[in-house]
């Protein structure tokens, strides 16, 4: 249970953040979106029950569809996010396996791994989104606003995991093998 | 109901997917004008083209069926229009029949209707299809018969060119069911792809003048004497349902005197 703490901590700070302020973030003629509610799902643990992510990522996508007006198109979105996400995690190689419970780190499972990772997720959710607001005739706008949008998110989750997310040194004299160092 | 609930169980989250995509859905709907817009024209556009679809499955059974009582009507009224060509002078007796097996199904040269002894068919009746030869009845059952096809490897048929050409045979060509061949026919003679050829009446199956096919090709080195004329049938075998049959009393008087033992030499 206090492993959760933190993720729904996490989830709470990232919606408020989503809906108080980065919804207000459109750069690029509104080929760049912001999306950090998707950093808190990112968060999810790996090995929970797949319909759990389902029906988290609903819940996410319905109160931020409350929240912004956007009438359904964030629960969409975010309901084939969460269909789609073990599967997601399923493509990043691990050291050890992913664990269970195991949150997707930079820090641990590595740089690269984990823009990918965020890359799939962030691809798909606006794919969909981007995809019920433009309709077949802007398929070429929706594929660059996928684009766009999903290099703009992982750049700013990088750099928040880079900010807020660095591992805690700890008192190294405790666990050093060279205690005279 | 237990298998209903196990089915339900392994595909609940698809179920939730779906029921969830289905709220957002109808949210959008409510929401934007647009989509409300694009998923009534939709809509018609489906319900449109489903009416389309299942009226032209319907039109299709439709026209099966008229083309089958078509082919039926087409089969009577060519046996009605055999026999009363010499109703007067030499009637020969008529009917039409239903083709249950078809050459050319499995390499098979033999054909199979649905007319046999009861109603009036014995060996040696001549079969026509849509006014062409097609064949000749070699044996009977109470209600079925055994036709011998022009395309029958072994089989011969007497044909000339047109209506007043050469004569010669006919012989099938081997591994076709649309085309035969005609030999004897010396180079002497001119002949044409588009020309008929008809039957003569010789072989005592049928009548004289009845078409057969029309000239396909002509092959043949022309330091032979003799030219073979590729002839596309009339009878299509493939794909024909009902065919005529055409009996004569004089065939079988005239075949009971070919074979008589008093002829032998």
């Amino acid at each position: 249970m206090s492993s959760l703490l933190p993720f729904f901590w996490t989830i709470v700070c990232a919606f408020l953040s989503q809906v108080l302020l980065f919804r207000y973030g459109i750069f690029w003629g509104g080929y760049g979106l912001l999306a950090v509610h998707i950093y808190g799902l990112l968060k999810m643990p790996v090995g929970w029950p797949p319909t759990t992510y389902l029906i988290l990522t609903a819940l996410m996508g319905a109160m931020m569809d409350v929240a912004c007006f956007t009438g359904g198109m964030h629960l969409a979105a975010s309901t084939t996010f969460g269909m789609v996400y073990p599967a997601i995690t399923s493509t990043i190689p691990s050291r050890e396996g992913l664990r269970q419970g195991h949150v997707l780190n930079p820090h641990y499972d590595g740089w690269s791994n984990y823009a990918a990772f965020a890359s799939l997720g962030l691809a798909v959710y606006w794919g969909v989104l981007f995809s019920l607001q433009n309709g077949w005739p802007l398929v070429g706008r929706t594929l660059g606003q996928t684009a766009l949008s999903t290099l703009l998110n992982v750049a700013a989750f990088l750099l928040i995991q880079g900010l807020l997310n660095r591992p805690s040194q700890g008192n190294q004299r405790n666990v050093s093998a060279y205690p005279w160092s | 109901m237990r298998n209903l609930f196990a089915l339900l169980a392994r595909t609940h989250r698809w179920i939730l997917f779906f029921a969830l995509w289905g709220v957002a859905f109808g949210w959008m709907n409510t929401t934007y004008s647009h989509h409300r817009t694009a998923l009534a024209s939709w809509s018609m556009w489906t319900s449109r083209s489903w009416l389309n679809t299942t009226g032209s499955i319907q039109n299709w059974i439709q026209l099966t069926e008229s083309n089958r009582l078509i082919m039926l009507e087409n089969s009577q009224l060519r046996a009605e229009l055999e026999s009363s060509k010499e109703r007067l002078t030499n009637p020969w007796k008529t009917g039409y029949a239903k083709v249950l097996r078809s050459p050319g199904w499995g390499g098979s040269p033999w054909m199979v209707l649905n007319r046999g002894g009861y109603d009036g068919l014995k060996p040696g009746v001549g079969v026509l299809s849509l006014g062409f030869a097609a064949g000749r009845v070699v044996d009977t059952t109470a209600h079925e018969s055994l036709v011998l096809s022009l395309i029958h490897p072994e089989a011969q048929w007497s044909v000339r060119l047109g209506r007043d050409g050469q004569s010669g045979r006919m012989v099938a060509k081997d591994g076709d069911v649309r085309r035969v061949k005609v030999l004897d026919i010396p180079w002497a003679n001119l002949v044409l792809p588009g020309d008929t050829i008809m039957t003569t009446g010789f072989d005592g199956v049928f009548p004289a003048d009845i078409p057969v096919g029309v000239v396909e090709d002509v092959i043949g080195n022309e330091a032979d004497e003799f030219q073979t004329v590729i002839v596309l049938l009339g009878a299509n075998y493939p794909s024909f349902r009902h065919v005529v049959w055409l009996q004569h009393q004089r065939n079988s008087r005239i075949d009971s005197l070919s074979y008589a033992i008093t002829n032998s030499p």
